[in-house]
């Protein structure tokens, strides 16, 4: 008997085989579809939601909203970006339906920033410079995860997704002004957050800047 | 280091944040902020290097998906077309 593990998916590596297969609902073309791109959008799912279990309900909602809608997909941009939107409005509808967080005033985000900052830290408290790949990358996923809502989906969205300006704050549904702002406010609590990460090239940076290097 | 700036938290930059309203922003006040992320050596500094971090972590391969959660996704996309076909069928 074949072992799920054996089974050849190669015949799946042409995107237009793969849609042919997903139109026919083949269980051999979802499971293609699911290992080419779900760890990506679970990371995505997760950066935007915050937490894992929400995280995962997106996953599938916006997998089975792909396969009911996989007839109308035109192909004008690949699978994988119109899957990416696909996550992205699901997990956004997802946050408008919570109840909407209070602003994010500056102070209660410095407050809010030396907690996490404490939490961060105490996990490594002298990350020397050879801990400084996965950690760092763990840190800044926990420091994202930690953001308010409204200043995490704009960081997600502009930087690390990299939409332009206007895509992003054309889904969030705000000018794009006060995406610039909420993109500040989240660099800045960021940059506090990852102090203990950041903080020896910057300051190497600074002084090279001043002339004391 | 300039003034009121503790390790890359820069209080000048927090200080003008705070006169910004987030939803509604007065664009005088985005643009002091826009010049002084610009102009300040610390904030320049913080931001490169935070851009780097994001930059690597942009590219940082995402964990594997649980077999679980797979074969969960996989049956309700194959139920799904399953009750469809039916209720085609029916039709």
């Amino acid at each position: 008997m074949e072992k799920p593990w054996e089974i050849d998916l190669s015949i799946y590596d042409d995107e237009q085989e793969l849609l042919r297969g997903l139109r026919r609902r083949d269980r051999l073309a979802c499971t293609c579809l699911l290992k080419e791109y779900a760890p990506r959008l679970l990371r995505l799912s997760m950066q935007l939601m915050g937490d894992s279990d929400e995280a995962e309900d997106v996953l599938q909602e916006a997998f089975i909203r792909a396969c009911d809608q996989i007839d109308s997909f035109r192909g004008e941009s690949g699978l994988g970006t119109w899957l990416h939107r696909i996550v992205i409005n699901t997990a956004l509808m997802r946050l408008r339906k919570r109840r909407p967080e209070s602003s994010t005033d500056i102070e209660s985000l410095a407050e809010r920033a030396d907690g996490t900052w404490q939490s961060v830290a105490s996990d490594s408290a002298e990350p020397s410079r050879e801990l400084l790949g996965a950690e760092l990358l763990e840190a800044l996923d926990r420091s994202v995860a930690r953001l308010p809502e409204s200043l995490r989906t704009a960081f997600v969205l502009r930087d690390v997704e990299e939409l332009s300006t206007r895509d992003a704050a054309e889904l969030l549904g705000i000018s794009e002004s006060a995406l610039k702002v909420r993109l500040h406010r989240a660099r800045l609590a960021l940059r506090k957050e990852m102090t203990p990460y950041l903080t020896d090239s910057v300051s190497e940076d600074a002084q090279h800047e001043r002339g004391d290097g | 280091m300039n003034p009121g700036t503790t390790d890359l938290y820069c209080c000048e930059l927090a200080a003008i944040a705070a006169r910004c309203d987030e939803n509604d922003p007065d664009e005088s006040v985005l643009t002091e902020m826009e010049q002084h992320v610009a102009n300040c050596p610390i904030c320049r500094g913080a931001e490169s290097r935070l851009s780097e971090a994001v930059s690597r972590y942009r590219s940082y391969a995402a964990p594997g998906v649980s077999q679980k959660f797979e074969s969960t996704i996989v049956t309700r996309l194959c139920g799904i077309s399953k009750r469809d076909a039916e209720s085609e069928g029916q039709a």
